[in-house]
């Protein structure tokens, strides 16, 4: 029995209803876990341009070794499959989500599971200690999340953790998420709708098991450390709010082993009812973008290049904010669908749209947009074509909206359909240098890759936007020591691209051992409070705790090199699964330059399409990738181990 | 009970109090309890159990407080219940258990058996032992963020 992996991943096939098992421990040593071993599998057995609603399209779960464990914010899984919301055709991505599935899996017995074929009926999938069954979901079809939550806790127990789609995912909505109540979602990807598409309602597991430890009092230690080094958590809460401790307990955990002193949640309690019933909501938690839900202040917004994109509003609480919080969870809907469509909605409105099919728009009207809800999720009137998502529904109605609508879809989910996110533009406020690693990591990835980069460096800009100077000044020498260049962090085009590929093997390795990409990696130090930052002389963290962490737990002595290394095998193996699977090239890389010659909200910084292509060129050289096509070089595969990649001429 | 008996019993020179109202679920105690015990992370094997109502954010730790009348000790047929010489820990040796299950049943802490339980692979009864063989004592405290668990030395409050 190994350490860390618990040894066994789930091979389930729907329709056949048989149940395999897949030895972890064939592909835990090169791929890790997470997004490393699941893209491995996807690589064996995922057909080459498959369509995310086909049966051969596999859904992969996938936790890592240190899921389960003591590792501060190890208590996630990821899901990788064909995402039905990829545009303009589907391909291969991933959804990571923290909670309580990842660690409960593994005390049943299992790394992961992978889900193919297609049932006739609908049915959900029970694991319980080394065991696994499908069984009849006919009584729970049609349910909400929370309904389907609490009949399957009233079968199997209070304990069971619970993975499940709402009407949204039956319904196909393409932004459907797979819900893990009460907090949590795989929602992005859509992969709520493919589970829709195999029927497959639910997945729900409880096990007594646990993960054994190699170095039982060595890792406990390396544990402690990481929650000392993590403490402050969030980069912004330093900035906002002197650190407290011990941590406010108002605040319960969205995961398992979570230490953190996390800024990105908020729970409400005893909120009156507006929309529907009567009464109060006793708690209800929010984590980040739960909070524009429910606040009522102007977020985002954005005018240049020639488009406006009105500031986004919420609810206060009080006022319908976390019932449609609430109501968007259940329904089983990518909480984004707010970001997305309200800025359009209200655009439709100020160009003379004010109906969209019949629909009239009230898109700030917490009433409306309750009614709204329903109708994607449940495909009612124009419900039918946004649940097609903004960028596949303007594409049916080019006839009805004037050319703007159309262009303001595009800019608002640039990057392959996916929404726009901390790209200094329509959402979040980078400015240069950090927007410009976001434009490499976006046109090099496979979905919004800056959904896994918040304490690698996006969040840093909070620091920077504060004091600029202060910021290099402290920053060079760290830049130095990591990339052998102080001018990594200045406004500036220069010496970029080793950072960038940072964040992107930061990324894997926290999809694949994984913990929260808040917390790690721990670039600074933890400083309690804004006066620390300011009087800190060497403010360098430690990047090497991921490594510690893992040698610790499963006994094979990892380093950070080590780790880079296998982080940058797995990028290149998702590279290459969309290469030959999907038809990845330059060309499709490119297509994101677009998006950043509009001016960035903050200091007006743009890049043209001639210089984005110089960049691209250095990146390409960097990764060891062909400067034509953008597909890793044989080279660069065989030195990665990834021999069975190589292309035939 | 016979009260010559419980005079005899050693205080414990610290004891666990813990603060349902602070803790946030995270499961941090379990975890190390657990791994430091039995070598895995294994909530259901820890000594510190935490009963989880995540919905409406409910948490309640529940764990030995070493009474001062051992009911558990006086109830073990096979003397199976010790107490450690050096921190006064009551704490059960596994080898002279026979699974009898007495002592939890005797446990005026918990009905459902989560303070004093039978360990699901072992067939011998596991309670908190303070980490009797640990230099810093007990690991739970260490790692909980919020203060939910806290020690009581002797003699303080």
């Amino acid at each position: 029995m190994p350490y860390g992996w618990v040894g066994s991943i789930l091979y389930v096939d729907l329709s056949t209803g048989r149940i395999d098992e897949l030895d972890t421990m064939r592909y835990a040593l090169k791929y890790l876990g997470g997004r490393g071993i699941a893209a491995r599998i996807a690589w064996e057995i995922l057909p080459p341009d498959v369509d995310a609603y086909d049966p051969r399209n596999p859904l992969i779960a996938m936790t890592g070794p240190l899921t389960g464990t003591l590792a501060p914010t190890s208590g996630r899984i990821v899901f990788c499959s064909v995402s039905p919301r990829v545009y303009p055709k589907p391909w291969y991505t991933h959804s990571t989500m923290g909670g309580f599935l990842g660690s409960e899996l593994k005390y049943a017995g299992f790394d992961g599971f992978v889900v193919v074929g297609c049932s006739e009926e609908p049915v959900y999938l029970w694991i319980h200690d080394r065991d696994a069954e499908l069984l009849s979901a006919k009584e729970l079809w049609g349910l909400t999340v929370r309904q389907t939550v609490e009949r399957l806790r009233k079968i199997h127990g209070p304990g069971v953790q619970v993975a499940c789609i709402g009407p949204a995912g039956e319904n196909l909505v393409r932004f459907a998420a797979v819900s893990h109540p009460p907090e949590n979602a795989s929602g992005h990807s859509g992969f709520g709708a493919v589970m829709g598409a195999k029927r497959l309602k639910a997945v729900a597991v409880k096990g007594c098991g646990g993960v054994k430890i190699a170095d039982p009092e060595r890792f406990v230690e390396a544990c402690k450390y990481a929650m000392r080094m993590a403490r402050t958590g969030t980069v912004d809460a330093m900035l906002k709010i002197e650190y407290r401790h011990p941590i406010p307990s108002s605040r319960p955990v969205c995961s398992q082993s979570c230490s953190v002193n996390c800024r990105i949640g908020r729970t409400f309690f005893d909120v009156p009812r507006r929309l529907d019933g009567e009464g109060v909501i006793k708690a209800h938690q929010v984590f980040c973008i739960g909070g524009v839900w429910t606040s009522s202040q102007k977020q985002g917004g954005y005018e240049g290049g020639g488009f406006r994109v009105p500031p986004i509003t919420g609810w206060e609480p009080g006022e319908g904010g976390v019932e449609l919080h609430m109501l968007c969870d259940d329904l089983g809907i990518d909480l984004w669908v707010l970001l997305v469509f309200q800025p359009w909605l209200v655009r439709c409105i100020e160009l003379g749209v004010n109906e969209l099919r019949g629909l009239k728009l009230k898109p700030r009207d917490a009433k409306w947009f309750q009614e709204f809800l329903r109708l994607i999720a449940y495909r009612k009137g124009v419900g039918d074509v946004l649940a097609e998502d903004l960028r596949r529904a303007v594409d049916s109605m080019r006839g009805e909206l004037p050319k703007e609508l159309i262009e303001l879809a595009e800019v608002l989910e640039f990057a392959y359909g996916f929404p726009a996110h901390r790209e200094g533009r329509i959402w979040d406020p980078e400015p240069l240098p950090f927007w410009l690693v976001s434009a490499l990591m976006y046109a090099t990835e496979s979905r919004d890759p800056t959904i896994c980069t918040h304490a690698s460096f996006l969040q840093l800009a909070e620091l920077y936007l504060d004091d600029r100077d202060l910021f290099l000044r402290k920053l060079r020498p760290v830049a130095a020591r990591l990339w052998g260049s102080e001018k990594v962090f200045e406004p500036s085009l220069e010496d970029k691209i080793g950072l960038t590929i940072w964040c992107q093997h930061r990324h894997v390795m926290l999809d694949c051992l994984p913990l929260c990409d808040f917390t790690f990696p721990r670039l600074l130090k933890p400083f309690k409070s804004k006066t620390e930052w300011l009087e800190a002389e060497d403010v360098y963290g430690d990047l090497d705790i991921e490594a510690k962490l893992l040698s610790t737990c499963t006994g094979l002595e990892s380093t950070t090199e080590h780790l880079e290394e296998t982080a940058e095998r797995i990028f290149n193996l998702e590279r290459m699964i969309l290469v030959e699977k999907f038809g990845r090239r330059r060309d499709i890389d490119e297509a994101v330059a677009r998006h950043f010659q509009l001016p960035c909200k903050t200091d007006g910084t743009r890049i043209g399409l001639e210089t984005f292509r110089r960049l691209l060129d250095e990146y390409y050289r960097s990764r060891g990738w062909d400067l034509r096509t953008g597909v890793p070089t044989k080279e660069k595969l065989e030195q990665l181990g990834l021999e069975e990649c190589v292309q035939t001429p | 009970m016979n009260s010559n008996l419980s005079a005899a019993v050693p205080e414990p020179m610290v004891r666990l109090a813990v603060y349902p109202d602070r803790c946030r679920g995270c499961g941090l105690c379990e975890l190390v309890c657990s791994t430091l015990h039995e070598g895995e992370s294994r909530p259901s094997v820890s000594r510190i159990k935490v009963e989880k109502d995540r919905e409406n954010y409910r948490f309640t730790p529940s764990v030995c407080v070493q009474c001062t009348v051992p009911k558990c000790l006086f109830a073990c047929p096979t003397g199976a219940v010790k107490v450690d010489e050096r921190t006064g820990a009551k704490y059960i040796d596994e080898d002279l258990c026979t699974g009898c299950g007495l002592c939890a049943e005797a446990c005026p802490l918990a009905s459902e058996g989560t303070v004093i339980f039978m360990h699901p692979s072992k067939g011998v009864y596991v309670k908190c032992d303070l980490c009797r063989r640990r230099s810093g004592g007990p690991a739970c405290v260490e790692v909980c963020p919020t203060h939910a668990i806290v020690l009581h030395e002797k003699g303080g409050r």
